[in-house]
C-alpha cells in the first residue's frame, strides 16, 4: 500500500521538524504553551493538505517557469482562509496567541517542500496522504516541543481549547519553582536541540541495529 | 510564444479564483470578526471601566480626529443621557506598542478606570499591568482636575507621585501613567466637541 507508507513516513522517517530540520520558525516562536503548538500544527496540517491537493490536480496545467508562482498564490489564499475563519470562528484566543505566525504559514516550507517535491509529481490521493502524514506529524512534534516547555517553563500544562480548558497537568506540585527559561526564546533553542539529539540517537541505534 | 501566454493565463486563473474565494469568504466572516474583535479585545475593558450604562456600544461607538490622530470613542448612556465616555490611547512602551482604554465620568469630571488592552511585555513581569488589580484600581474614581483647576496628573512614588508602580516594570508602568495623562488633556481640550458628538451618536444613522 503505497498511500499508506506516504502517510505513515511523516510520523517518523521524514517527521518533519525534527528529523527533515524543515519548518523551524512556527516550531520555535509557538511552542511556548501545549495548545499553542497544537493549534497551530492543526493550521498548518489544513493549509498543507488542501495546497498539496490542489497543487496535485493542477500539475500537468502550471507551466514548469511559473509552478512556485502558481503554489505560493495556491498556500496563500488558503492561509488566509485559515486566518479568516479561526478569528471569525471560537478559535479568536488561539488566533491572538498564535499572531503573526499563522500569517507566516504562507512562508513555511515544509509546504512549498511537499508541494515541490511531492503534489506535483503524484496523484491527488497520494498527495493528500503525503500532506496529512506530514502535517499530522508536524502537529505531534509542536505538541510534544510545546507540552516540555510548557510543563517545565510554568510547571502545570493548562490545556485550553475554543475557550474551555480540556485538561491541567501539574505533576510538580505547588513546590516546584517554574523554570521560566524554558518558555523564552533561548528556551525553545535549546530544547529544540536536545530533542534533536534524541532523535539521532534513537535514528542511530536503529540504523546500526 | 504560446509557452508565455499559457504562462500569463495559467497565473491569471488561479489569481482569478484565489481572489474570488478569499473575497467570498471575507464578506461571510467579516462582520462575525468585527463581533469578535470588540467581544475579546474592548468589551471586557470596557464593562469594568465604564459605569452602569444601557446602550449598545458597538452601534454608538463613534471617531473623532483630535490633532493627527483619530480616536474610537465608546459613549456610555443610562435611559439616553450621557453618563461617561472611553476611549483607547496609544503609547510607546516595552516591548512595542501599547493601548490603554481610559473612561471618564462627564458629570463628576472622574477617572471612572484605565485598563491595558494591547501591552508587550514579559510574561510574568510586565504584563502584570494589564491583570495586576492593585495595580489597575489607582485609576478608578480619581478627580479628573486639582483643586486649583489644573490636571491632575498621575505620576509614580519613585518620582514623587502617589502610584505604585508594577515591580519589574517601571516602563510599562510609567507608560500605562503616560497614556492616563494624555487622555485627560484631551478631555480638557475637546470635552465639549466629544459630548456634542456623542450625544448624537447612535441616533442619526
Amino acid at each position: 500500500m503505497r498511500a499508506v507508507r506516504e502517510f505513515t513516513k511523516g510520523f517518523w522517517t521524514e517527521l518533519a521538524p525534527f528529523r527533515l530540520v524543515l519548518g523551524l520558525c512556527p516550531v520555535l516562536a509557538v511552542t511556548k504553551s501545549m495548545d499553542g503548538g497544537f493549534g497551530m500544527g492543526l493550521a498548518t496540517t489544513f493549509v498543507l493538505v488542501c495546497s498539496n491537493v490542489i497543487v496535485s490536480l493542477l500539475r500537468n496545467i502550471i507551466p514548469p517557469k511559473v509552478r512556485i508562482a502558481s503554489f505560493i498564490l495556491i498556500i496563500a489564499s488558503f492561509v488566509v482562509i485559515v486566518q479568516m475563519v479561526m478569528e471569525a470562528s471560537d478559535m479568536y484566543l488561539l488566533y491572538k496567541q498564535l499572531g503573526i505566525f499563522i500569517p507566516l504559514i504562507v512562508v513555511n516550507c515544509i509546504i512549498l517542500g511537499r508541494a515541490e517535491a511531492f503534489a506535483s509529481k503524484n496523484g491527488i490521493f497520494l498527495s493528500f496522504a503525503d500532506g496529512l502524514g506530514i502535517g499530522l506529524g508536524f502537529t505531534m512534534s509542536l505538541t510534544f516541543l510545546g507540552a516540555i516547555r510548557e510543563l517545565f517553563g510554568s510547571g502545570v500544562i493548562v490545556f485550553n481549547w475554543m475557550g474551555e480548558v480540556i485538561f491541567t497537568f501539574s505533576p510538580f506540585g505547588s513546590a516546584y519553582q517554574p523554570f521560566t527559561f524554558m518558555q523564552a526564546p533561548p528556551g525553545a533553542f535549546i530544547c529544540l536541540g536536545i530533542l534533536l539529539g534524541l532523535m539521532g540517537l534513537i535514528g542511530n541505534r536503529q540504523t546500526a541495529g | 510564444m504560446r509557452e508565455i501566454i499559457k504562462m500569463i493565463v495559467v497565473l491569471a486563473m488561479i489569481a482569478t479564483v484565489s481572489g474570488a474565494s478569499l473575497s467570498f469568504i471575507n464578506a461571510k466572516t467579516a462582520g462575525r470578526i468585527k463581533e469578535q474583535r470588540f467581544k475579546y479585545l474592548k468589551e471586557p475593558a470596557l464593562t469594568a471601566i465604564l459605569p452602569e450604562y444601557d446602550n449598545d456600544l458597538v452601534k454608538d461607538t463613534f471617531e473623532t480626529m483630535i490633532g493627527e490622530k483619530t480616536y474610537i470613542v465608546y459613549p456610555a448612556k443610562k435611559s439616553g443621557v450621557l453618563k461617561a465616555i472611553a476611549f483607547e490611547i496609544d503609547e510607546k512602551s516595552y516591548g512595542g506598542d501599547m493601548s490603554v482604554m481610559v473612561a471618564m465620568d462627564l458629570e463628576e469630571k472622574r477617572l471612572t478606570g484605565a485598563r491595558v488592552t494591547i501591552c508587550n511585555d514579559t510574561p510574568g513581569l510586565g504584563l502584570k499591568v494589564t491583570t495586576d488589580e492593585a495595580f489597575i484600581n489607582q485609576f478608578s474614581d480619581i478627580p479628573l482636575y486639582d483643586q486649583d483647576g489644573s490636571d491632575h496628573i498621575l505620576s509614580l512614588k519613585k518620582d514623587g507621585g502617589g502610584v505604585d508602580a508594577i515591580t519589574g516594570a517601571t516602563i510599562s508602568s510609567s507608560s500605562v501613567l503616560r497614556a492616563v495623562n494624555s487622555a485627560v488633556g484631551i478631555m480638557r481640550e475637546h470635552a465639549g466637541e466629544i459630548a456634542e458628538k456623542a450625544d448624537r451618536a447612535g441616533t442619526v444613522k
